[in-house]
Order: structure tokens, then sequence, then C-alpha cells
């Protein structure tokens, strides 16, 4: 573990030196991040102009969903970005045998080999700012239990989204072509906008079972504004016990069948 | 992108199921016209969304291949339209199908078309407009270095502005009426507003003029920045 975070210091160190020479690159990304954020608010004060709520959740409920499920797409992508953009051009390529032959975890090396808080930071000060708007204005009274539980499932919720991503990434191994599959599992992860209960029974089973996208920010959002549900943290829990079994197959699996060659 | 359009869709019918689920209208719209507009823009979001011209443009010249494709006995810009309308007019296809069979399966939710011939001269001048915007945008790569930021600001800016998010008329009135002398309704609300009949027949005419004198205007203001950003490109190479 020391070992592992010495490496970990170390390789962060780079990463912030690379920062400080491509400044332009924070900037895009920082411009990129805030326009999907910005647009998303847009669409929602257009929406909440003509009408009072979504089912259940009314404007400022719904705003808080969408400020904690960025929070967790913006920790995932923290220190997880890897795990979307490159684990499975690693594979492809046959560059994974860097990371298996470093001294250190090659699991924990590969998924987080990406560090991007910095560049992550003023996106998720957004977030929070979104988060903390869409609260105040609910008019709910701030308890400690209820957002402590909503921490941690946030916790689990960024674990289980760098799990959900991590299994698709890995079917490199097998298949050459995820890019596909990754740009689906992107355009689907527009469900954590909007609350569960307006998809249809079988919708919903799929989407907090199968592909838990629906559980992410809806669970952490629902102990916060509406309180403790069994349901949901069981949900929550069997979805994490699922991905974990399911990445450690196909990491397993893939390396017995991961070949490369160089010259 | 297909199946992503699908699953917009998906997600965009169940949020306004909802919605309308203790309501008969938005606006004006009632349920059968607002998912008929979705279904309408989500096609016209796979052909239109000409991007990935801005992204090979940009590609282009921060790899030094344009010096390439400059030299080549083929006009750079002209063989980028062509190679984008090729592929657009083969991805037309499946979304065309898939409207069809939704509108022919669930008549009661997805309308038919009003004033088809409109539409279909709506849409392909959306992707004229469309594709000379992005290149546009493109071309600001003659002065940027990493140009992915500006794209995808610009992208998202001219989604909000251009109906693919939400349709245009549940924007307060002042807001809609600076948007309609702006050039991005007619890459994707103009054919959504007529296929769902949102529009007098007595002024299809007028916006299709206007959409025409668009892609004039704007292929002109996209010469004169190529012009202005060639002669300050330059590469190396062997």
């Amino acid at each position: 573990m020391k070992k592992f975070l010495r490496y970990y210091h170390k390789k962060n160190k780079a990463v912030l030196m690379q920062l400080a020479e491509y400044r332009v690159d924070i900037l895009m990304t920082i411009m990129g991040t805030y326009s999907y954020t910005i647009l998303t608010l847009v669409f929602f004060g257009v929406i909440f102009g003509n009408i009072d709520g979504i089912g259940e959740w009314g404007k400022f409920e719904i705003l808080t969903l969408f400020g904690i499920g960025q929070l967790i797409f913006y920790t995932h992508w923290s220190f997880f970005a890897g795990v979307d953009d490159w684990v499975s051009d690693i594979i492809l390529n046959g560059n994974l045998d860097i990371y298996l032959t470093k001294p250190v975890n090659s699991f924990m090396n590969l998924i987080t080999f990406k560090l991007s808080v910095v560049e992550k930071m003023p996106s998720y000060i957004l977030a929070l700012a979104i988060t903390i708007y869409g609260f105040v204005n609910t008019g709910i009274q701030l308890k400690p239990l209820p957002i402590l539980l909503c921490i941690v499932l946030m916790g689990l919720g960024v674990i289980l989204k760098m799990l959900i991503s991590l299994s698709i990434s890995l079917l490199a191994f097998w298949v050459s072509k995820t890019r596909d599959m990754k740009r689906m599992y992107y355009h689907l992860f527009e469900y954590y906008k909007y609350p569960t209960d307006i998809y249809p029974k079988s919708v919903k089973l799929i989407f907090t079972t199968i592909l838990p996208i629906g559980l992410l920010a809806y669970g952490p959002a629902y102990f916060l504004l509406k309180g403790f549900s069994l349901n949901i943290l069981g949900s929550y829990l069997g979805a994490l016990a699922f991905y974990i079994t399911v990445v450690a197959i196909l990491w397993n699996r893939g390396l017995k069948a991961y070949s490369s060659a160089s010259s | 992108m297909i199946m992503a359009g699908g699953a917009s869709l998906l997600i965009a019918f169940f949020v306004w199921k909802t919605i309308f689920s203790v309501r008969d209208t938005v606006g004006d719209f009632t349920f059968s016209t607002m998912i008929t507009y979705f279904a309408v823009i989500f096609s016209i979001k796979i052909l239109v969304g000409s991007a990935g011209i801005a992204r090979t443009m940009m590609d282009d010249m921060r790899k030094g291949s344009l010096a390439f494709l400059l030299i080549k006995p083929v006009n750079y810009n002209l063989f980028q339209f062509a190679k984008t309308i090729t592929e657009k007019l083969l991805q037309t296809i499946a979304p065309l199908i898939a409207l069809g069979i939704l509108v022919t399966n669930f008549s009661d939710t997805f309308l038919p078309p009003q004033n088809l011939t409109f539409v279909i001269i709506a849409f392909v001048q959306s992707i004229i407009v469309a594709h000379v915007l992005y290149s546009i945008i493109g071309a600001a790569s003659f002065w940027t270095v990493q140009g992915w930021g500006i794209i995808a600001v610009a992208g998202r800016f001219m989604d909000t502005v251009n109906g693919m998010v939400f349709p245009l008329d549940l924007l307060p009135e002042k807001i809609f009426n600076v948007i309609t002398y702006l050039p991005f309704q007619y890459m994707g609300y103009l054919p959504a507003a007529i296929y769902t009949g949102r529009i007098a027949s007595v002024d299809i005419v007028r916006h299709l003029i206007i959409q025409f004198l668009w892609i004039i205007i704007l292929t002109l203001t996209y010469r004169w920045i190529w012009n202005k950003g060639i002669k300050k490109f330059d590469s190396v190479g062997q």
C-alpha cells in the first residue's frame, strides 16, 4: 500500500506538471464541462417555466438530484478518468504490459493512472453550488443523518459508476470495438437526471439492477430529500456486489486471454 | 449513434409522459405533438449533428495533414461537404425507417408529417446550414491550438438554440423572438416545426427562403474566414 501511494504520488506529480505546461487544455476542459451543466440548467429553466414538477419531484428536488449526479460524475472523473477513456485503448494497443510490469498492484495502477482532480475542480464547485442551491430551496430542514447517508451513498455511487464503466472497457480483452458500447452507455447515463419513479416497472428494473444508472444519483438524493429507504440501500449494495463480481471475472479471465507483441 | 438517439428519445418519452399525466398541455403542446416533435428532432439530430466536420478540420490543421490535402487536385471544402452529404444520406435510412414504424404503429402518439415536401426541403437545407456553421467553428482552429473546447461549447450552445433540447416555442416570447433572427433555428427546429404543423402554411415558404438566404450568408462568411486563415496556416513535414 505504502509503495503504491508513493508511486501514485510521483505519477500524479507528473500529471500536475503536464497540466501546468498545457494550461489551455485545462481551460478547454472546464469550458466543455461547464457548457454541459449550463445547457442542462437552461433546459430545466425552460421546462419548469412551463410546469411545476416531474412526477412527485419539484424543480428544486430535480436540481438537487442533478447536482448530486454531477458530483458523483466529477468525483469519478477526478480519480478514475482513465477507466472511461484509456483502459480499452491500452488493452487493444497492447500497452497493458507496461502496467503489468510495474512493481505495484496492476489493477489499482490501471484504474487510477489518470488523475484529473485539478481539471475537474471548477466543475465540481459548480455542481456543489447547484446541489446546495437546490436543496436549500426545497425548504427541507438540514439534518445530519440524511446528509451522512447521502455522502456515504455518493461515495458508493462513485465506485459503482467506475465499476460499470470498467466492465465495459474490460470487454476490450475480447471485443475490438467497444467505442459504440461506450457511446451508448454515455447516452444512457442521462437516465440519472430524473427520478426512477417516472419509468415503467420494466425499465426501472433494468436501470436499478442490471445497469444501475438510475440508482447512482437517485439513491443519495432520495436519502437527502425523502428519507431512508431500505429498498434503495439494498439495491445499491446488491448492484455493487454484482459489478464487483463482474469486474473480477472480466479482469482475471481477460488477463488470461491477453497477449501482445513488440519489436 | 442511432441506438444512442433511441435512448435519448426513450428518456424524453418517459419524462414527458410523466409531465402530461397531470396536465393536457405544456405551452400549446399536447403529448402527441411533443413526442412527435422529439421523435423528428432526434432523427434530425443524427443527420444534422455535423460537429464531425469541425473536429475533422481541427485535426487536419493540428496534425498538418491539411497541407497534404490542399495539394490534391480537389477543393478541400467541397470534398468535405461531399463527404458529409454522402455519409448523412446513408445515415438517413435507419432513422426514417424508425420514424415510419413509429408513425404507422403508434399513430395515436406519433403524428404523421404535415407538408412532407416542405419538410424534406427544410431538412436538406438544415444539413447544409449545420455543415457550414460547424465549418466556421472548425476554421477557428487556424488561430487556436486546442479547439475541442470551442467545438463542445459551440455545439451545446447551438443545440440549445436550434430546438434540439426543447421546442423553442417553450421559451419566453422575447427570447424566442431574438432567436428567430439567428440562423440556428434553421438547423433543426424548422423541419421539426413544419413536420408537426407548428408553422402556418403561408409562413413555410418565407421560412424556407430565409433558410436559403442564411446558407448564402454563412457560406460567404465561411469563405472569408477560410481565406484569412489559410494565409496564416503553415506546416512542416517530410
